[in-house]
């Protein structure tokens, strides 16, 4: 708590990445609505399939699978958290990331994100828009 | 009957008093940590905490008093106790609303200097690297993810991160 004042180090990353996977409409959708969004710090956004990522990211644990974000000074987040920190990065939505911490709002991540194929097929995503998906 | 009163007030009063003042200075010392440099602002906050803390308890603790007929000494015993109970729990909800409201203006600060979760994994970043051109999605900001020298990162094996392991990239 002291050290918050001084840690510019370990405390904020300067910009982040955030790795979704493009196989699924409704994964595509969100990273769309994600790109329009008012962002607090640079935020590149990369598909869980592009070579690139893959080299860079591929072996964290849960890529491909879950949400990743990636700091630039290597801090990773997977899964829940993953989705917590790509709230936080945007401006309008870093307070509310500090109360979806708890367990309920995990949760909920979590079922988002393992049920997105059918979140997509709900939503009636059946196709990824404008041609970003799979690529 | 007056007796009744008067020591019901004389124990409730004070009882409020000292955990308003309790709440006071400690809350004090963790607004100070929330807003380090708006010390004022830490100071009017806890003012209208403690204020609110004020108005509902004695508020509350004189609604409490009711008319009651005592018939004999036990009677007084047992309606003090539990008109005092009342005003403890009453008291003690208070208080806990008040920490977690605490705390949300502390997770609400603590949110700007980091992010609200702590990593994972922590990645070794790969070398420079210049953006491929036409390989990624086109990236919000003409800042690349900056590099970090490979290894150095990953060399604190304390990995508070988790297993070390999968997290590391092939060097090229």
């Amino acid at each position: 708590m002291t050290e918050a004042s001084g840690a510019s180090a370990p405390g904020m990353p300067r910009a982040v990445a955030i790795v979704h996977d493009d196989a699924c409409p409704f994964c595509v959708r969100c990273a769309d609505w994600l790109a329009a969004q008012d962002t607090a710090l640079p935020v590149e956004l990369w598909a869980a399939s592009d070579p690139e990522a893959r080299r860079r990211w591929g072996r964290l644990p849960g890529y491909g699978s879950e949400l990743v974000v990636v700091a630039d000074d290597g801090r990773a987040w997977v899964g829940p958290d993953a989705f917590l920190v790509a709230l936080w990065s945007l401006r309008r939505y870093r307070q509310l990331s500090a109360t979806l911490t708890g367990p309920l709002a995990r949760a909920m991540f979590r079922s988002v994100s393992s049920n997105r194929g059918r979140l997509g097929a709900l939503l009636g995503l059946e196709h990824c828009g404008e041609g970003a998906c799979g690529r | 009957m007056v007796t009744f009163h008067l020591v019901y007030i004389g124990l409730a009063v004070p009882l409020t008093v000292w955990l308003a003042l309790t709440l006071f200075r400690n809350g004090q010392l963790f607004l100070a940590d929330v807003f380090p440099d708006r010390p004022e602002l830490a100071r009017a906050l806890n003012h209208l905490l403690v204020t609110g803390f004020f108005m509902l308890n004695l508020g509350w603790a004189l609604l409490l008093i009711r008319e009651q007929a005592i018939v004999e000494a036990g009677d007084g015993v047992r309606l003090l106790a539990n008109r005092l109970g009342v005003l403890l729990l009453t008291l003690g909800a208070v208080h806990f609303v008040n920490l977690y409201v605490f705390e949300r203006i502390r997770r609400g600060r603590r949110v700007e200097q980091e992010p609200p979760t702590p990593p994972n994994w922590f990645v070794p970043q790969p070398g420079p690297d210049p953006r491929m051109p036409g390989g990624p999605r086109a990236p919000m900001s003409p800042t690349p993810v900056s590099p970090m020298p490979a290894g150095a990162v990953h060399g604190g094996p304390g990995d508070q991160w988790g297993p070390r392991g999968p997290a590391s990239t092939p060097p090229r």
